[in-house]
């Protein structure tokens, strides 16, 4: 009897431990930059986890039940929004049955709400292509909307568990400074190149671009979302050689057979610009993700 | 204590935050309208074929289906399809209301649906891969699949860490009505003491209807990541129909699906195999004599199996093959087994995700051992924002 009654203690005391044990938010991010900037916020005081992997495309994850499983127990969910994972979170967050993280869910946040897009289409129709309504959704690339969003974050989770704000507080403000100096650095180093001309893969270094003064001479794919063909192409080539563009910018999830002929035919520098932390190995977090991209960028304008 | 650190946030955004904050502001507005409406897709399909008959010879817009898809209000959704199938008129293929909020992860939906049976039943035709449906489907849920009225329990586990969903529904009825069922006959006496033969599922629909008449779906599906690329899942359905007394029906099935794709090479390649087995009972009722008051013959046992299998490859960013292969029994009892095998090769090319082009070869082995050779072009379209399939 008394073996039973202190079994039946033990399992009272676990129960009463257990939600303490788990008190900490349970953070969902989309993407691996969002929740590389969760991870910054919140410290130890969360646990984050990303839905999209480092190196695979943000539009197109696959609506995996193990995610679904992942979600369920999710106290928030951040997500890009301007309908980058418009294919693949409605059937994980409704396949949830989670109410936190649903489109009215207290835990639910969509970063794009810190940032002011751009690319807006004033009247998008299919015919452009894979566009997104709201605007170009790759935002973070810019270290300035990483703070805002950054600002943003804080605020919801301090909301959300108001024993920890001071934390959050203090984490933000922590890694504001730190990105605040580092992109005075990084305007200085890539100053000397304003002007200069870029490809991308897809329309997502626009942002980057738009920060440190390049341009866009054009996309290897002739509208978001619709492969190459080999008449767009040569009309890149000559482009790309009438403009003197010495950069094209793509990323692991693209065929590298195209970027390759490319820079074969014009002389120019293939470059990863990392929309995420590990898309490329050595970059942990957010600051060192921006780091590589700009002295990448810098080291190939500065070849001869 | 949480206002004013909110409040402290707020003042410490940046005067950029503000300003970008009613950007957004302005963009969310600008789409109000058109936010509070239901989602609006339209999907159509041509097909052309050549087949061994006039029938199996074709070329027609096939069907086009208009789906209104949209939030209710913060504890449910509603799904609609509307589709004009080729030759046939207007219907609600599907049109449900599913509860999202319920205590326990359990998720409820009424109204008429696909039921939750095997895998490719749940999709609707144009989605299905390749030309036309795999035999089984056709043969044992109907052309337009396990289709019904009622409502659905599901609620989804996670025991080990492996995805299990279970689900339940209830329904009024189950796809079209059995032929067999229709023709099925008792000897009566009527008012003024004649006797006349009618159909049973007439003699019966004054009866009150019992809980074994109405159809019962249930499912278990287990889902597992196998590594970062693949992964497994198993599934088992069952069903129960007894229209109006007529006919029992049953149904077991039994699917697993394989499936292999690189997270960072997504868009380029892919592999999915896919089977799904399907036995079916039925029994037809003897058929009784009112007059001597006895029954003229035994309950027939009729017990069917048929399966498909297919395999399906990404080779590239826009192409596809596949092959499917399809061993199917006749479910009618008239025919006996009277078994069809068939193989599927087919093409399917996809300049976008809106569009797709497929091709289809088919050679079908007849039961007297003939083969029929049938060619068919499928053209789908999909206008506005469809929703996404069931993993």
């Amino acid at each position: 009897m008394a073996r039973i009654r202190s079994s039946l203690l033990a399992a009272l005391l676990w129960a009463a431990a257990a939600p303490g044990a788990e008190a900490a938010l349970k953070i969902f991010a989309t993407t691996p930059d969002l929740s590389a900037l969760a991870r910054e916020i919140g410290g130890d005081k969360v646990s984050v986890e990303s839905l999209a992997m480092p190196r695979q495309n943000p539009h197109f994850v696959e609506p995996k039940p193990s995610l679904i499983i992942k979600l369920m127990k999710a106290d928030v969910l951040i997500e890009t929004g301007l309908e980058l994972e418009s294919a693949w979170l409605g059937p994980l967050v409704g396949g949830s049955r989670n109410p936190k993280i649903q489109l009215s869910g207290s835990g639910r946040i969509d970063a794009s709400e810190a940032v002011a897009p751009i690319e807006v289409p004033q009247a998008p129709t299919r015919a452009m292509g894979d566009v997104h309504p709201g605007g170009n959704p790759h935002y973070m690339t810019d270290p300035e909307n990483v703070l805002l969003v950054c600002l943003l974050i804080a605020q919801r989770l301090s909301a959300l568990d108001p024993e920890n704000a001071k934390a959050f507080e203090s984490n933000a403000e922590d890694f504001n400074r730190r990105l605040r100096a580092k992109i005075k650095e990084w305007t200085g180093a890539l100053k000397p190149y304003a002007g200069r001309k870029y490809v991308g893969y897809h329309k997502d270094p626009s942002y980057f671009a738009r920060r440190f003064g390049m341009e866009s001479a054009g996309e290897i794919e002739p509208k978001p979302g619709i492969p190459p063909s080999p008449r767009h192409t040569a009309e890149l080539i000559a482009r790309m050689k009438a403009e003197r563009v010495r950069l094209i910018f793509t990323h692991p999830w693209f065929e590298s057979r195209t970027p390759n002929a490319i820079a074969q035919e014009t002389g120019a520098f293939v470059l990863i610009l990392a929309l995420f932390p590990e898309e490329v190995p050595g970059t942990p977090d957010i600051i060192s993700t921006i780091d590589r991209n700009v002295y990448q960028v810098k080291e190939a304008l500065a070849a001869p | 204590m949480r206002n004013s650190v909110a409040i402290a946030f707020i003042l410490a955004l940046p005067v950029a935050a503000v300003d970008a904050q009613e950007s957004a502001s302005w963009l969310r507005s600008r789409t109000l309208a058109n936010a509070l409406n239901p989602r609006i897709s339209v999907l159509g399909h041509v097909i052309a074929q050549s087949g061994p008959t006039r029938a199996e010879t074709d070329l027609a817009l096939q069907e086009v289906e208009l789906g209104l898809q949209s939030e209710i209000d913060p504890y449910g959704r509603a799904d609609f399809f509307i589709a004009k199938p080729h030759g046939e008129g207007v219907e609600i293929e599907e049109g449900y209301f599913t509860l999202t909020s319920l205590p326990a992860g359990l998720q409820a939906r009424g109204g008429k649906f696909l039921a939750s049976f095997g895998k490719l039943n749940m999709l609707h035709r144009f989605e299905r891969p390749g030309v036309n449906s795999p035999l089984v489907l056709d043969r044992f849920l109907g052309p337009e699949g396990l289709v019904g009225t009622g409502g659905e329990l599901a609620r989804v586990l996670a025991p080990f860490g492996i995805f299990t969903e279970l689900s339940y529904a209830f329904l009024q009825d189950l796809g079209e009505a059995d032929p067999e069922a229709e023709a099925a006959t008792a000897t009566v006496i009527d008012a003024n003491g004649n006797t006349a033969t009618v159909p049973i599922h007439e003699e019966q629909a004054a009866a009150p209807r019992r809980a074994r008449d109405y159809a019962h779906v249930a499912r278990a599906r287990a889902y597992s990541d196998l590594t970062d690329a693949a992964n497994i899942e198993l599934g088992v359905s069952g069903a129960s129909h007894q229209p109006t007394g007529a006919l029992h029906r049953r149904l077991l099935g039994a699917d697993v699906t394989l499936r292999w794709r690189r997270p960072e090479q997504s868009q380029y390649r892919g592999l999915i195999w896919r089977s799904e087995m399907i036995w079916s009972r039925r029994v037809l009722p003897a058929e009784f004599d009112a007059v001597s008051g006895a029954f003229v013959d035994d309950p027939a046992r009729i017990d069917r199996r048929s399966l498909y299998s297919l395999l399906e490859f990404q080779v590239d960013r826009r192409w596809f093959v596949g092959v499917r292969a399809d061993y199917a029994e006749q479910a009618s009892a008239r025919a006996g087994r009277a078994p069809t095998r068939a193989l599927a090769p087919f093409v399917m090319f996809s300049p976008s995700e809106f569009q797709r082009l497929t091709a289809q070869y088919d050679a079908r082995v007849r039961p007297s051992g003939s083969t029929d050779h049938l060619a068919a072009l499928k053209w789908t379209v999909v206008l506005g924002p469809h929703g996404a399939h069931p993993f």
